[in-house]
């Protein structure tokens, strides 16, 4: 029973907190009754889509395969649902940074950054690559006519 | 034939442009297969943006080239270190890895792209003779059977995507959800959007493939480098093995002795590739255990060059027969189909039946590419193949933050809207939490390229019926066949586990071949 979170049976059961309370969201916004020209309801799709999910994971709670654990979430830890959280905020510091240093001194910190918290070793090659492909990038980009953020060397490219 | 259709195909193909693109795209494709990890679908993800640059023939060459060029490439790390590029090229792991520790690695990798070349290009050629005939009866259809069509196909996907049916029909229902956020696609009335002015025009379809393919990749990647749980650096790394003057090749005459494991290749390939849901991983292992079961003397799972010829065989003849229910009907039928269908979409051009109509050339064009992209792929894997083996060797903890910086630069440069970098990174975490806990995010995608379509063809329906529903949904014989076919698959997948047993090939395989 201690394992019981983490199994099918559970999920099933967050999942249909999350639909329910979607659901009842949508129920309750004017468009969703809303009646178009040709007598569909406007809300009718986004309704059908959620009720799919309800009756999904409403059989989650009882199909054969409930008491089964995703192998993914066997040694599932707390941290492996904030780390990914950071992962992406550290993402959009830089892409937020890159709107006004721009690409080729936004994306360096970030990458020197994550590679060393993955575990790269020595640090000179992290620097150095950190440097190296934003630069490569950049370049590569700008050949093909696509416009990276260029921040504060706007003046100079 | 339209044969003035056909020259312009030529004209078009025949460009440095496009030869050029299709060869970055296969050599990109071999590269990114070679790397534990990266998908065909990642990597098609993230060239999506790329593809807006250049037109339709080159975005064609780069996205179809990478797609051949990584499900052959997969094979290069199975073989090289017994950790498949891609889970299609698992199967290959077993006789591939064998071979390479007894010095017979250059002979396995050729094998593997000898294999997968003359399957791709003999299931490429079905789809040249299938694919117009079946889009001529698909132009028969109505709005009833083009809805219902759809509907068939999303239970196929949902179904099959995975072991769990209910698992995959929420991912197809979350990908119906999204596809109805922004405005409706006949009244153009704002609906779903959480009041969010910035989601009045919907998800764009960059940042979702590249959020859901690409970034909950790297999440989930990057979570194992933070644990350190990586299988693959326990793996006893030997691509000096390949590189060795000494190491044996593959002389025509072995490779002739494969032929029948080739064809079992290419009739499951072909077979499992035209089918929504199925895809290249089922082909592989399907393929390997039949030709392992039909010619026990060819000791298959003991370093035979005969089971990587089946596997091979088998993934790479899915590639052209995944595309075959995007051009005939418009529907994808797996991810990396929906994917092309997209760069078709943004290029302007509908994946539907009319399409061999209205852009004849187009269709005969992205038929060369099918054809040129095997030569292509034959040259490259020839040529590179064994220093695409040391790629394999690039760490992650060097890769995943480059591809997560390549996400952002692919979700802003599409549109240049920074709310898709957002959206892209939300829709990450969505893909991750999916992974987690076993939801297929291939009926998501697709079902949210169908989502307007479906819509389209009720509504459509509907006002050809007055409004009357049940002359909507039932009107039609054939309309009522595929609901009723849609009903069969669904009931027949939960008594049978279809999806379950479809998941144990592999794992029983992976018992006893290893």
């Amino acid at each position: 029973m201690s394992n019981w979170w983490r199994s099918n049976q559970a999920i099933g059961f967050y999942l249909v907190l999350i639909i329910g309370a979607l659901f009842a969201y949508i129920w309750f916004q004017p468009w969703t009754h809303r009646i178009m020209r040709d007598g569909f309801r406007l809300g009718m799709m986004p309704m059908i889509g959620l009720g799919l999910m309800m009756i999904c994971a409403v059989a989650m709670l009882a199909d054969p395969l409930r008491r089964e654990t995703p192998d993914a979430l066997q040694d599932a830890r707390v941290s492996d649902a904030w780390l990914p959280v950071v992962m992406l905020g550290g993402i959009a510091v830089c892409f937020w940074a890159m709107s006004w240093l721009g690409f080729v001194l936004a994306a360096p910190p970030f990458l020197l950054a994550f590679m060393l918290w993955f575990g790269l070793r020595p640090v000179r090659l992290a620097v150095i690559l950190a440097i190296i492909v934003p630069a490569v990038v950049f370049g590569f980009f700008t050949l093909l006519g696509v416009r990276l953020p260029r921040g504060v060397l706007a003046g100079f490219f | 034939m339209q044969i003035e259709a056909f020259y312009d195909a030529l004209a078009l193909v025949f460009t440095i442009e496009t030869l050029f693109w299709l060869v970055i795209g296969v050599f990109l494709g071999v590269g990114l297969g070679a790397i534990p990890g990266l998908t065909a679908s990642t990597g098609i993800a993230l060239m999506l943006p790329l593809s807006f640059t250049l037109d339709i023939t080159g975005a064609l060459g780069l996205l179809i080239g990478l797609y051949k060029g990584a499900v052959f490439g997969g094979s290069i790390s199975a073989i090289s270190f017994a950790t498949p590029g891609a889970p299609d090229s698992a199967a290959t792991v077993y006789d591939g890895y064998k071979l390479t520790k007894q010095g017979k690695g250059r002979k396995a990798i050729l094998t593997s792209l000898y294999s997968s070349v003359t399957a791709d290009t003999l299931s490429d050629i079905v789809v040249i003779l299938v694919a117009p005939t079946i889009a001529l009866l698909a132009l028969q259809f109505g709005p009833t059977e083009r809805l219902w069509l759809m509907v068939v196909a999303i239970t196929l996907l949902g179904t099959l995507s995975g072991r769990h049916l209910a698992k995959g029909m929420i991912s197809a229902g979350i990908g119906l959800f999204l596809g109805t956020i922004g405005a409706d696609p006949v009244s153009n009335v704002a609906r779903n959007t959480f009041g969010q002015s910035w989601l009045r025009d919907g998800i764009h379809l960059v940042p979702l493939v590249i959020g859901i393919f690409a970034m909950s990749q790297m999440l989930d990647q990057g979570l194992e480098l933070l644990r350190k749980t990586r299988k693959g650096q326990q793996v006893e790394k030997s691509a000096k093995d390949l590189f060795g003057s000494k190491s044996e090749g593959l002389t025509f005459r072995e490779y002739l002795s494969c032929w029948r494991e080739m064809g079992i290749g290419i009739g499951v390939g072909t077979f499992v590739g035209a089918l929504p849901g199925l895809g290249a991983t089922v082909a592989s292992f399907m393929s390997y255990g039949i030709a392992k079961q039909a010619f026990p003397k060819k000791k298959i799972g003991e370093g035979s060059i005969h089971g990587i010829a089946a596997a091979e065989a088998g993934n790479n003849a899915t590639v052209g027969p995944t595309l075959v229910p995007l051009l005939a009907f418009g529907i994808p039928g797996s991810a990396t189909a929906a994917l092309i269908g997209a760069a078709l979409i943004l290029q302007g051009i509908t994946p539907s039946p009319r399409m061999f109509s209205l852009h004849a050339e187009v269709i005969y064009a992205l038929f060369i590419i099918l054809i040129l992209g095997n030569l292509f792929n034959l040259g490259i894997g020839r040529m590179f193949a064994f220093l695409y083996a040391r790629l394999g060797q690039v760490p992650g903890e060097v890769l995943v933050p480059i591809i997560m910086v390549m996400a952002v630069i692919g979700a802003f440069a599409a549109r240049g809207d920074p709310a898709d970098v957002y959206i892209m990174l939300l829709l990450g975490f969505l893909g991750f939490l999916m992974r987690r806990v076993g939801i297929p995010e291939a009926p998501l995608v697709i079902t949210f390229l169908i989502a307007p379509l479906l819509e389209e063809n009720l509504r459509r329906a509907l006002l050809i019926n007055r409004g009357d529903w049940g002359g909507a949904l039932f009107g039609s014989a054939l309309g009522l066949g595929l609901a009723g076919f849609a009903v069969l698959v669904l009931v027949i997948t939960f008594r049978v586990n279809v999806g379950n047993r479809l998941a144990q090939i592999g794992h029983e395989e992976d018992k006893t071949g290893r």
